[in-house]
């Protein structure tokens, strides 16, 4: 088994609102390991996005607020590095990929400038090298034309080649651990699956962990070696990408999977999780899922289900279905 | 400004200048700087709240770097408009202060003209802020190009 890489330990972000304490990432635990690609699935506003944030120590704060826990990368906690410290790590060991290349690159300098920034800042290269450097990454993100590329401006691309620029800088200094936060949501589907072959390919050639954040099956089902179900800023289910699909064990879970069209299936409507995603102000003690699963039970509302192994080995699953408690009611 | 019956000359000429000087231009300087800052505060803060700020920080730059060189440039996009009308405002808001501060400059002797209807310099300073707008608008407008490659002809 690969070392771990990344552990989130108890991970708690809280952003504090006029309305009250939105409990963005509540109490979330995982472990990315060394050349895996971890896909965290989740619908919007689930906290994926705030849980990679947080890694990067990219939440504003105020209003956000790391409340508890730690992130552990290779043994260092990120929360307690010195800004000094964490900048180093930042764009250098840990690297991340926007949802939107187009407003991800700086309108008024070069792609040029922008691929050597970080070539200059961490790897220490001078002007040529890291010219040289910067256009051997362009090459290498599939986009032809380097040299007259690194001279232009971001909006004489289009948002695939942004993308795939992000990426560049990105893998510039060959980060141990590449975030990518919905990194396809905002192209069309020709592109997506061309920038999902470039990640799949640059993993295979440079054995970087990845953190991939999305809301599209398919994309996980593509990518992943392990998933994280997250709802309402709480891990809800972990497991391989296979038993995922295969022995999908929380109710959410299964809601999702059915909720995926399948290709030459017939089917008036899909299927669809009824009711919304509760309010983030207000979260009780509960299963955060209760009011929209098909098998609450009384104690779903009174008592938070444990995130425990059910089953395989590495499958967990908070639900009071698989539980002692629940199995007696 | 020679005051009357001065005869100093050289440093304490320089000297002499710089102590009348310095409150008309604290009043000038403070005049433009009041609402300049007040668009550069807007513009800054609009621009940090960005995207590509956000990739600036990512990518593991000093906060100096990410607010001089990234944010900036960004925040001076608007501002530049008006940089280019504060060419003729400091003519015409010269005129006051001048008047007030008794220094004999250009707005001094643009008010005596109105005093005396001599109506060909009254005219003539009309067309020359004027032509100070203008100019200042050209500036304005070729700067642009420099700052935001976005509107750079080709």
């Amino acid at each position: 088994m690969a070392k771990d890489l990344v552990e989130f330990k108890n991970l708690e972000t809280h952003f504090h609102t006029s309305a009250g304490i939105v409990k963005a990432v509540d109490d979330v635990s995982f472990t990315i390991r060394e050349g895996e690609t971890l896909c965290v699935v989740g619908e919007s506003g689930c906290g994926k996005s705030v849980t990679a944030m947080s890694l990067m120590r990219l939440v504003e704060m105020p209003p956000g607020r790391h409340a508890g826990g730690e992130i552990l990368f290779e043994g260092k906690d990120l929360l307690k590095l010195s800004k000094r410290e964490m900048s180093r790590i930042r764009g250098n060991e840990i690297a991340m990929i926007f949802q939107e290349p187009m407003s991800s690159l700086n309108p008024v300098l070069t792609i040029g400038e922008q691929i050597t920034e970080p070539l200059a800042l961490h790897l220490l290269l001078d002007r040529k090298a890291a010219k040289k450097r910067a256009i051997e990454l362009i090459t290498l993100v599939g986009i032809p034309r380097a040299e007259e590329i690194f001279h232009s401006y971001p909006h004489e691309l289009s948002g695939g080649m942004r993308q795939r620029i992000m990426i560049a800088i990105a893998l510039s200094c060959d980060p141990k651990l590449l975030i990518a936060d919905e990194p396809t949501t905002a192209l069309d589907v020709t592109i997506q699956a061309q920038i999902l072959d470039l990640m799949r390919d640059i993993k295979r050639k440079l054995n970087t962990s990845i953190m991939l954040i999305t809301h599209d099956l398919g994309v996980v089902a593509e990518m992943a070696d392990f998933v994280v179900v997250m709802y309402a800023g709480k891990v809800i289910e972990e497991a391989p990408v296979l038993e995922i699909f295969k022995d999908p064990q929380h109710p959410y879970t299964k809601g999702l999977l059915k909720a995926k069209p399948i290709i030459n299936e017939k089917k008036e409507r899909l299927y669809s999780i009824p009711g919304q995603v509760p309010n983030p102000v207000d979260l009780g003690d509960n299963c955060h899922f209760h009011d929209r699963c098909e098998f609450c039970m009384d104690i779903c509302r009174t008592k938070l289900p444990p995130l425990r192994v059910h089953g395989d080995h590495n499958h967990k699953t908070a639900c009071w279905l698989y539980e002692e408690e629940g199995k007696a009611q | 400004m020679t005051s009357t019956g001065i005869t100093t000359e050289g440093w304490d000429y320089i000297k002499d200048v710089a102590k009348h000087m310095f409150l008309p231009t604290l009043v000038l300087v403070m005049l433009s700087t009041g609402s300049l800052t007040r668009y550069f505060r807007t513009g800054m803060l609009e621009v940090i709240r960005q995207d590509y700020i956000r990739t600036a920080r990512a990518k593991g730059l000093k906060e100096r770097t990410v607010i001089f060189k990234h944010a900036l440039r960004n925040a001076l996009l608007p501002a530049i408009t008006l940089l280019g009308f504060e060419l003729p405002g400091l003519f015409g808001g010269a005129m006051i202060l001048e008047k007030v501060f008794v220094w004999p400059g250009v707005g001094q002797v643009y008010l005596e003209s109105i005093n005396m209807r001599d109506y060909p310099f009254m005219l003539g300073f009309t067309i020359f802020l004027a032509v100070l707008t203008l100019l200042g608008n050209l500036i304005s407008d070729v700067l642009y190009g420099v700052a935001d490659p976005r509107i750079r002809l080709k």
